[in-house]
C-alpha cells in the first residue's frame, strides 16, 4: 500500500480553495487587517500586491496560523479550507494544517544541515515510509529542475548552495509534504534577476496541481504569472483588500482610486 | 596635549595593558617550568608515571606516583561533566522552548546566581549534604562519587548560560522554516535546534570541563584526600588540585618542585581544552558559512 505521500506530479489536483470571512489580526493594540474577504479558488495562483504595511505578509501567515507564533498576536474571523477544516479554530491540529498548506519564505532557509536531511526531517514527522522518502526527493527536486544540479551531493550542505538553488530547494520541499496549497512570502526578491526568473517559472508550472497564494512586490512578475490578483491598501487605519478579482481584468480595468494609481506605477 | 598625542598616549597605555594581560599566561607557564626544573633536569621526571606510590617528603625511599592523582581528577572531572552536560542542555532546551519570556529571566537570574557560589559554600554544602548521604550507602562518604556530584551541580550553571546562548543565537529564519513544515516541538529540539546550536553547546561543555580540572576547594572538602588509586565509586581519592592545595604550604625541593610539575600538568590539560575551542569555531564557520 501506498502511503498518501504520492509526489504531485503524479497525482491529479489535489488543490484547494481557501475562503476568508471577515478576518481581522491584530498585534497588541495595532490593527494590521481589518474585516477582510476573500476567495482563493482551486488550483490557481493568486498574487496579493500592494505597498509595504498594508498587511500582505500578516495576511499570508494567517493561512497557516504561523501567526501562532507571534506574541500578542490575535486573529478573528473565519478561514476556511475546502469548506470542510476550520483553520482559524482552536482545536484545528496545527501541524497537519501546515503540512497541507506550506509555505516559501522571502529569505531561503533551507536547513544548514545535508540536502537529503532537509526532505527527511519533515517527511519522517509527518509518517512518510522510509522506503518511499528517495524517489519523493527524486521527484520534488525534478519539478524544481534542481535534480541535475544536486543528485550526486544530496548528502552535502544545502547552506552551500546558491541562493537561487536554495529557494528551488525550499519549493521542492514544500512540494515533497505533498500540499494542497503553497504560500509564497515574496519568494524572488532576495534573489538575482536571473535566478528570480528561473524560481518564477516553477512557481507559474504549479497552476492547476496546486493552489499557489503569493505576496510580491514586482507587479511585472504578478502580471506574468497570476490568474488572479488581490489589490491590499490600507484604510482608516488597518490593511484590507481595496480590489480582487481576475488578474488580466484588474490590471486593465480597476474601479478602487487607489489600486488604479497603484497598478499603473504612479504610487505604492 | 593635541589629539594626535592624547591618541598615541591612549594608544600606548592600552597596549601595554593588553600585552601584560595575554601575557600573563606566558609568565605563570615560565615560572611552573623555572619550579619543576630540578625534576625536570633530575631525569626522574618518568617516575610520576611509574612509582607506584606518593611518598614524594620521605629520605630513605621517596616515591613519586602521581598518577593516581591524575587519575582521580580525570575522572572526577568525567563524571562530574557527565552529570553537568544532560541537566544543563536540558534545563538551556527547557528554557528556551518551553518558558515564557518572564519566567526565563528568572530561570537565567537563578542560574547566574548559582554560577556566582562560592566554591566552598559548595565544598561545606557538599560536606553536610552529600558525604553524609553517600555515607549512608556506603562509608566512608567523601568519595570520588561525593567529589563528582558536588563539582556536577557547580559547573551546571556553565553548560546551561552557555548552552542558552547558543540555543539564543539559532536564525530565526530556521525556527520559522521548521514551523512552516508543521514539525512539531519535539522534531523541531532534536532535528533542528540542537544540531544547529551543536558547536555553541561543546563549546561550554568544554568551558565546563575546563573549570571542573582546576577546581579545588570544594573538592578538597569532600573527596577524602587519600592518595591511592579508586576502585569504586566511594573509594576516596585525591585529585591533583587537593595534592598542591594540601602540600605546597610545607614542601620543599624535590617535593616542591613535583608539585611544580603536576601543576604544570594540569594547565597543560586545560590549554589543551581551551585551545581547542577557536580551532571548533573555524570549523564551523567555514562549513555552514
Amino acid at each position: 500500500m501506498m502511503s498518501d505521500y504520492l509526489p504531485p506530479s503524479f497525482e491529479s489536483a489535489r488543490s484547494s480553495k481557501i475562503t476568508v470571512s471577515d478576518l481581522s489580526v491584530s498585534y497588541g493594540n495595532f490593527v494590521a487587517l481589518r474585516d477582510l474577504n476573500l476567495e482563493i479558488p482551486h488550483g490557481q495562483i493568486t498574487a496579493l500586491v500592494g505597498p509595504s504595511g498594508c498587511g500582505k505578509s500578516t495576511f499570508l501567515h494567517s493561512l497557516n496560523r504561523l501567526t501562532d507564533l507571534i506574541a500578542g498576536c490575535r486573529v478573528r474571523g473565519r478561514i476556511r479550507l475546502d469548506d470542510n477544516l476550520e483553520i482559524t479554530d482552536s482545536a484545528t491540529d496545527v501541524l497537519a494544517l501546515r503540512r497541507h498548506i506550506g509555505m516559501v519564505f522571502q529569505k531561503p532557509n533551507p536547513f544548514p544541515q545535508s540536502i537529503r536531511r532537509n526532505f527527511e526531517i519533515p517527511l519522517r514527522e509527518h509518517g512518510a515510509l522510509k522506503s518511499e522518502i528517495p524517489e519523493i526527493i527524486e521527484c520534488c527536486l525534478k519539478d524544481v529542475g534542481l535534480w541535475d544540479e544536486v543528485s550526486d551531493r544530496l548528502d552535502r550542505s544545502a547552506a552551500n548552495l546558491s541562493g537561487g538553488q536554495q529557494q528551488r530547494l525550499c519549493i521542492a520541499r514544500a512540494l515533497a509534504l505533498n500540499p494542497k496549497v503553497i504560500l509564497f512570502d515574496e519568494p524572488c526578491s532576495a534573489l538575482d534577476p536571473l535566478a528570480s526568473a528561473v524560481v518564477e517559472d516553477y512557481i507559474a508550472e504549479l497552476r492547476g496541481r496546486i493552489t499557489v497564494v503569493i505576496v510580491t512586490h514586482n507587479l511585472a512578475q504578478a502580471r506574468r504569472i497570476a490568474d488572479r490578483l488581490a489589490v491590499f491598501w490600507v484604510r482608516e487605519g488597518a490593511g484590507t483588500v481595496v480590489e480582487t478579482g481576475v488578474a488580466s481584468e484588474i490590471f486593465k480595468n480597476q474601479t478602487d482610486p487607489d489600486a488604479k494609481r497603484y497598478l499603473s506605477g504612479e504610487r505604492g | 596635549m593635541s589629539r594626535s598625542s592624547t591618541d598615541r598616549f591612549f594608544g600606548l597605555i592600552l597596549g601595554g595593558v593588553a600585552i601584560f594581560s595575554g601575557g600573563l599566561v606566558l609568565l605563570i607557564v615560565g615560572f611552573l617550568i623555572l619550579g619543576s626544573f630540578p625534576i625536570l633536569e633530575s631525569g626522574r621526571l618518568a617516575n610520576l608515571f611509574t612509582d607506584e606510590t606518593w611518598r614524594p617528603g620521605s629520605d630513605r625511599d621517596p616515591q613519586f606516583g602521581i598518577l593516581p592523582m591524575l587519575v582521580a581528577s580525570f575522572l572526577v572531572t568525567l563524571l562530574a561533566i557527565g552529570i553537568a552536560a544532560p541537566l544543563g542542555v536540558a534545563s538551556s532546551v527547557f528554557h528556551h522552548f518551553y518558558l515564557s519570556e518572564q519566567l526565563r529571566r528568572w530561570n537565567r537570574r537563578m542560574l547566574e546566581l548559582l554560577a556566582g557560589v562560592p566554591s566552598v559554600v559548595f565544598g561545606f554544602w557538599g560536606l553536610t549534604v552529600i558525604v553524609p548521604a553517600v555515607n549512608r550507602i556506603e562509608p566512608p562518604g567523601q568519595s570520588l562519587l561525593a567529589a563528582a556530584l558536588v563539582l556536577g551541580l557547580m559547573i551546571v550553571p556553565t553548560v546551561a548560560l552557555t548552552s542558552q546562548a547558543a540555543l539564543g543565537a539559532i536564525p530565526n529564519y530556521q525556527l520559522l522554516a521548521a514551523a512552516g513544515l508543521g514539525l512539531g516541538r519535539g522534531q523541531t529540539i532534536l532535528n533542528i535546534a540542537l544540531p544547529a546550536s551543536r558547536n555553541g553547546i561543546m563549546g561550554g561543555i568544554l568551558l565546563a570541563i575546563a573549570r571542573a580540572v582546576g577546581e579545588t576547594m570544594a573538592v578538597v572538602m569532600v573527596c577524602g584526600n587519600i592518595p591511592e588509586m579508586p576502585s569504586s565509586l566511594f573509594d576516596p581519592v585525591r585529585p591533583v588540585t587537593a595534592t598542591i592545595a594540601l602540600e605546597m604550604g610545607y614542601a620543599s625541593s624535590t617535593h616542591q618542585a613535583l608539585l611544580f610539575a603536576a601543576g604544570l600538568l594540569l594547565v597543560l590539560a586545560t590549554g589543551a581544552i581551551v585551545g581547542w575551542l577557536p580551532f571548533r569555531r573555524n570549523e564551523n564557520e567555514s562549513a555552514v558559512g
